[in-house]
């Protein structure tokens, strides 16, 4: 697996340090502005770092869907690995170059913010809370993307043509998602047990729907596991 | 000798075509097959499905007594017809990855063999040409000391002098612990290096034997025999 992942960030290298420049550069320059713009230049740096995340969780999106469309799916699929390793790898890889962009964008916010805004979120919380809060969104995207790689997949097989599997997987994406949710809400209605998770910001969960959805992420996995490996024609 | 692969009744079907109608197919060890066929006539669809790239809808497909998977994706060596590396690469990258991921890669061979290639292993694979990129991929299949070689189409779109030389690389580096299946057009160029031929017909094998056999029965060439069966 150490492999798939050298080999997709090799791959991904050029967007990743395109992107990590864009938002080098764009706070370059609303540094020279900082004195002129005022609050204006931070709010900015945020608005790029934010654009910065979008464009890198779509690109995640292609770690899966260039193999399942274009030709280099034939270099992936006859590799000896396991749907498994393969799915993991794709994951991995999302993690860390979504985790590259992230900490660019909030390291450029800080220098043009002075760390004012860093040493009051540092005064509140406790370190403790910080990785809480790190290690929730660490969830959710990978909980997401497994999701949609899976949306991805599954419209993959049961549509063959590129636009119509395309659109196809957004539709799946788009039913499954309700369904999800509703189940999820259902759930936290019939088991209305809640914990508070004292994070940046406190965050109180219900038990049942962060069950539901350990599982779901779990059952998703193995399921695009398995159909990678069993039931992708290319 | 024992069969590298044995099909049974293979079939294919897509929505409204059926690609394969009950193909049976056996390949012995250190045998090569020419798999021979017109457009459409699902050859292509055969290799993908033994390069555990596509799935059957019903029947068997074997090799080294195994269902395509993952064990089976370490023995066999398939060459596309499609330009399926990485377009960042450059000929050292993607010598490299085949190293990374097959444990019977030869690296040592992989440089013979672009030597006589004649390619440049700093050159981007972006910038290689048709016939370059093919002798590429080739360079990099026939590198393996893989059971079985699968190539579709290894001449498509190369010139003469570029299929001589191909041809020289397949004969030179198959070895008799191997068996190899090969797809192609050009039956004239490619014939004398069959041991056996199948003729594959709207996704059913129609004719198979032994190259030398058929000739000297049907007092034909395998060109011609070709030429009769799908004229």
């Amino acid at each position: 697996m150490f492999h798939l992942i050298k080999y997709e960030l090799r791959g991904k290298l050029l967007t990743i340090l395109g992107i990590c420049l864009t938002v080098i550069i764009g706070n370059l320059f609303l540094m020279t502005k900082v004195d002129s713009w005022q609050i204006g230049a931070p709010v900015l740096s945020g608005f790029l770092g934010g654009g910065a995340l979008v464009v890198i969780c779509i690109a995640s999106l292609t770690l899966m869907s260039d193999y399942l469309y274009d030709d280099q799916g034939y270099l992936l699929f006859t590799l000896p690995k396991s749907g498994v390793s393969i799915m993991a790898s794709r994951l991995i890889v999302a993690v860390i170059q979504i985790s590259i962009v992230v900490i660019v964008s909030v390291s450029m916010f800080c220098l043009l913010d002075q760390g004012r805004l860093f040493n009051a979120i540092l005064q509140q919380v406790e370190i403790r809370e910080l990785l809480y809060f790190i290690l929730i969104n660490l969830w959710t995207i990978v909980s997401t993307l497994t999701f949609m790689y899976f949306c991805m997949v599954v419209g993959r097989i049961a549509l063959k043509g590129k636009k119509v599997g395309k659109i196809g997987s957004f539709i799946i994406f788009f039913l499954l998602s309700i369904a999800r949710t509703g189940l999820s809400v259902a759930i936290a209605n019939l088991f209305p047990q809640m914990v508070q998770i004292h994070s940046v910001t406190t965050m109180t969960m219900n038990v049942g729907s962060m069950i539901f959805d350990i599982v779901t992420f779990v059952l998703l996995f193995i399921a695009t596991s398995y159909l990678l490996e069993h039931k992708v024609d290319l | 000798m024992y069969n590298v692969l044995e099909v049974e009744n293979l079939c294919k079907s897509y929505l409204n075509k059926r690609a394969l109608q009950g193909a049976n197919l056996t390949l012995e060890q250190g045998k090569i097959l020419g798999l021979l066929g017109p457009n459409g006539s699902g050859k292509t669809t055969f290799l993908k499905i033994a390069a555990g790239i596509l799935h059957p809808s019903s029947g068997k497909l074997l090799i080294d007594g195994q269902k395509p998977g993952v064990y089976t994706k370490s023995i066999v060596s398939y060459l596309p017809d499609t330009e399926y590396l990485f377009k960042w690469m450059k000929i050292k990258d993607a010598i490299q990855y085949f190293k990374d991921f097959y444990s019977d890669f030869d690296e040592k061979k992989a440089f013979t063999l672009l030597e006589f290639m004649k390619l440049d292993a700093n050159s981007g694979v972006k910038s290689l040409s048709k016939g370059m990129k093919e002798k590429l991929k080739l360079t990099l299949v026939l590198s393996r000391k893989a059971k079985l070689y699968i190539l579709d189409e290894p001449l498509g779109g190369v010139d003469p002098t570029a299929r001589e030389k191909i041809l020289d690389a397949i004969i030179n580096n198959f070895s008799e612990n191997s068996s190899m299946i090969i797809t192609t057009h050009l039956v004239n160029d490619i014939e004398r290096i069959f041991d056996e031929v199948a003729f594959i017909s709207d996704g059913e094998i129609v004719l198979q034997g032994n190259a030398e056999e058929l000739r000297s029965k049907k007092n034909k060439s395998i060109d011609e025999l070709y030429r009769e069966v799908f004229q």
